[in-house]
């Protein structure tokens, strides 16, 4: 009714505050929008989360780099090819080119430190680590978590 | 007999308040130009940011990933190329039929302007031996348009433009250098003698010297008797490089020099262009006028040539109008063709259309029509001069709130900081809306470091935000599209918070503009290096605001 109030009365309707100063909310959509996430520092616990299921975007991490591959969907997000990578280390899988699950740490096992990789094999993800650099952002490194991983 | 008559009175004023309401809940989802879930997510933003940082927002259009509009994207065999001035002038004037430019208040058309800056650029390339071409002369009229012209044609041959504020008092790189008349020649007071060649544009203006020095020519000496002329052939070469090349410099009202790329122009075309919405887009029937006041004229001459050239490219064609101090009226000196209009957010002749006196039935027109836009819904009906009837948009241009701190790369002083930005409510700019019956598009200039806006609120936003937000923030849209914007924390401003996408403006693009004193680009870098070098980002050094939710920039007042 508020419209018809202005329109016979003289009135404007005035929009909610979208810059957040006064503390009100802007919409109830746009209040729910998740916040950006802050480059820095992942554990496998925190890494986890990004595998393209339980969130919308796809982290992977390769020599402890972790890269934003959330625009490679196709091919790390559910069902695609590489999706076992996502949220996880990639490091031995990739080193190995081997897409098996158990080329993967679980976020509460100890970090693979890849010490028993063979010389071809580090070139190789010497040469995967590359491609991601030049192909996905780099927002953060891995690291084990104090208590979890150490 | 009562009761029936207050039973119809009742009756009737029901069935109106019914009609209504069922009017606004059916009508106006209907007829909004902008739904608000649009409203609310006018930009790209990162999914990441670093720490002390906000995510990088960019234009809704320009998703991340996707590259920047950075030019005219024409085709170079199988490649795409940017495009420079040479393409965008030789396409204008393969439009060049029926359009003209409208200086000083009279109509040249666009082959007759071209034929004269052909003739000049010839000119000027023979006589520059250093490759820099001076203008101190006023590009709203006849000689100082087609001089500027002459000069951008002549950057492709390696002679620079400098747009200048003022003739300048000392001796600098300049082989030749346009006034505006034979009064401002006396008054060089003999420093005539740096130039190899001094041109005199109006030679109506002032008293000739009795002996005219063989050094001085006058505009019209050099481009007697012109015909008009159709053609502008430019052919690019094969390695792209005119598209690197400089295109001018322009010298600010504090002597610092700044220095864009051909590469900034077509980003900036370009990205006005992509600025209209569909259906809505620009035509050869569009006629731009800039209104030039007082406050303004220093920056026109780099920032007036991306709507000018793009209206011009389109076929339509553009009025440059100075407007005196004691111009009174806006209606009464523009051309009533104008369909897009650019003019100063602070313009007088702004406040002259919002101070008019009104009849009751105007005042009423002026709630109704309010209250539809506050609501989304765009309407002429308001409209208060039929000189305004075809116009339908008008661009306000504002600057940041310190553009001297942005072009000098030094943080502005405490006094300065504290200074309050006049921007006009948003209220305000609904009434402007409903008075010249047309959208407005607010544009946030850094006149001297960026060419074209850094900012611009959509064609079809016409939200009123709370008079808190109003009094605090001036809000600006989302980012262009040929830029993309971070916020980061400053010492300067503790109080901002990254976290709730508050800080100083960062930007990166093409149109941005490089310092050309060896120290004020020396400290340029030292200044980008500390805000995340490396990845080309520029600090707006003094410009702070925050990115609300609707992705949109609002500066701090």
């Amino acid at each position: 009714m508020s419209f018809v109030k202005n329109f016979l009365f003289g009135g404007v309707k005035t929009s909610e505050d979208p810059t957040g100063l006064t503390g009100e909310v802007a919409d109830n959509q746009t209040a729910k929008t998740e916040e950006p996430i802050v480059e820095g520092k992942f554990f496998p616990r925190t890494l986890y989360k990004y595998n393209g299921h339980d969130d919308e975007k796809i982290f992977i991490a390769i020599k402890g780099k972790v890269f934003d591959c959330s625009q490679g969907r196709q091919f790390y997000g559910p069902s695609g090819p590489y999706s076992n990578f996502a949220g996880h280390d990639a490091s031995r899988g990739l080193a190995t080119n081997s897409f098996e699950l158990d080329t993967l740490r679980h976020w509460d096992q100890p970090m693979d430190d890849l010490s028993d990789l063979t010389g071809q094999d580090m070139e190789s993800l010497n040469g995967w680590l590359e491609h991601f650099q030049n192909k996905y952002p780099c927002i953060g490194e891995l690291v084990p978590e104090p208590g979890v991983n150490i | 007999m009562l009761y029936v008559s207050l039973k119809l009175i009742t009756t009737i004023s029901l069935v109106v308040v019914a009609s209504v309401w069922f009017g606004s809940k059916l009508v106006i989802n209907s007829r909004r130009d902008l739904h608000p879930i649009a409203l609310n997510g006018q930009a790209n933003v990162g999914p990441t940011r670093k720490e002390k940082e906000t995510a990088v927002y960019r234009n809704f259009t320009v998703p991340p990933g996707f590259p920047l509009s950075t030019g005219l994207g024409l085709s170079m065999g199988y490649k795409l190329r940017n495009g420079n001035f040479g393409d965008i002038w030789s396409n204008i004037m393969s439009l060049s039929a029926e359009n003209f430019v409208e200086l000083s208040g009279q109509e040249y058309s666009v082959k007759k302007i071209n034929a004269i800056s052909k003739c000049l650029s010839k000119y000027v390339v023979q006589h520059s031996e250093s490759g820099r071409l001076g203008i101190a002369a006023p590009i709203f009229e006849l000689p100082g348009f087609t001089i500027s012209i002459a000069g951008l044609m002549s950057s492709l041959n390696d002679v620079i433009p400098v747009f200048l504020s003022s003739v300048p008092r000392s001796k600098q790189e300049l082989d030749i250098l346009a006034i505006d008349s034979w009064t401002t020649f006396h008054q060089m007071n003999g420093s005539h003698k740096w130039y190899k060649i001094v041109i005199v544009c109006n030679d109506h203006s002032g008293q000739p010297p009795q002996t005219i020095p063989p050094n001085v020519v006058t505009w019209k000496d050099i481009v007697s008797n012109q015909e008009e002329d159709t053609v502008f052939e430019y052919e690019p070469p094969k390695d792209n490089s005119d598209d690197t090349k400089l295109l001018a410099i322009v010298s600010s009202p504090w002597n610092l020099s700044t220095s864009f790329s051909h590469m900034a122009l077509v980003s900036s075309v370009s990205a006005f262009i992509k600025s209209f919405p569909m259906d809505n887009e620009l035509s050869g029937k569009d006629h731009l006028t800039v209104v030039i006041e007082e406050a303004t004229k220093y920056y026109y001459p780099i920032q007036v040539w991306t709507k000018i050239l793009t209206t011009l490219l389109h076929g339509g064609s553009a009025s440059l109008l100075y407007a005196e101090p004691k111009q009174v009226d806006l209606q009464s000196c523009i051309n009533e063709k104008t369909s897009l209009l650019q003019i100063d957010s602070s313009s007088p002749l702004l406040d002259s259309i919002l101070q008019s006196s009104t009849a009751v039935l105007q005042e009423l027109k002026l709630s109704w029509a309010l209250s539809l836009l506050s609501e989304g819904i765009f309407t002429p009906s308001a409209l208060s001069c039929s000189a305004f009837h075809n116009i339908r948009c008008l661009f306000l241009s504002t600057t940041v709130l310190d553009a001297r701190a942005v072009t000098a790369m030094e943080m502005p002083s405490r006094k300065v900081q504290t200074k309050a930005k006049n921007s006009r409510s948003t209220l305000t700019l609904n009434k402007l809306r409903a008075l010249i019956g047309s959208r407005l598009v607010v544009e946030l200039y850094s006149p001297f470091m960026v060419m074209g806006p850094i900012a611009c609120t959509n064609f079809f936003d016409y939200r009123i935000l709370p008079d808190s937000v109003d009094s605090r923030l001036s809000h600006y849209g989302p980012i262009s599209t040929s830029l993309e914007a971070k916020l980061v924390e400053d010492e300067h401003r503790p109080e901002l918070q990254s976290s709730k996408r508050q800080g100083m403006l960062c930007i990166r693009g093409f149109t941005i503009g490089k310092p050309v004193e060896p120290e004020r680009l020396e400290r340029a870098l030292q200044i980008v290096e500390k805000f995340d070098g490396g990845e080309g980002w520029m600090p707006m050094l003094g410009v702070y605001g925050l990115f609300g939710k609707d992705g949109c920039f609002y500066e701090f007042k």
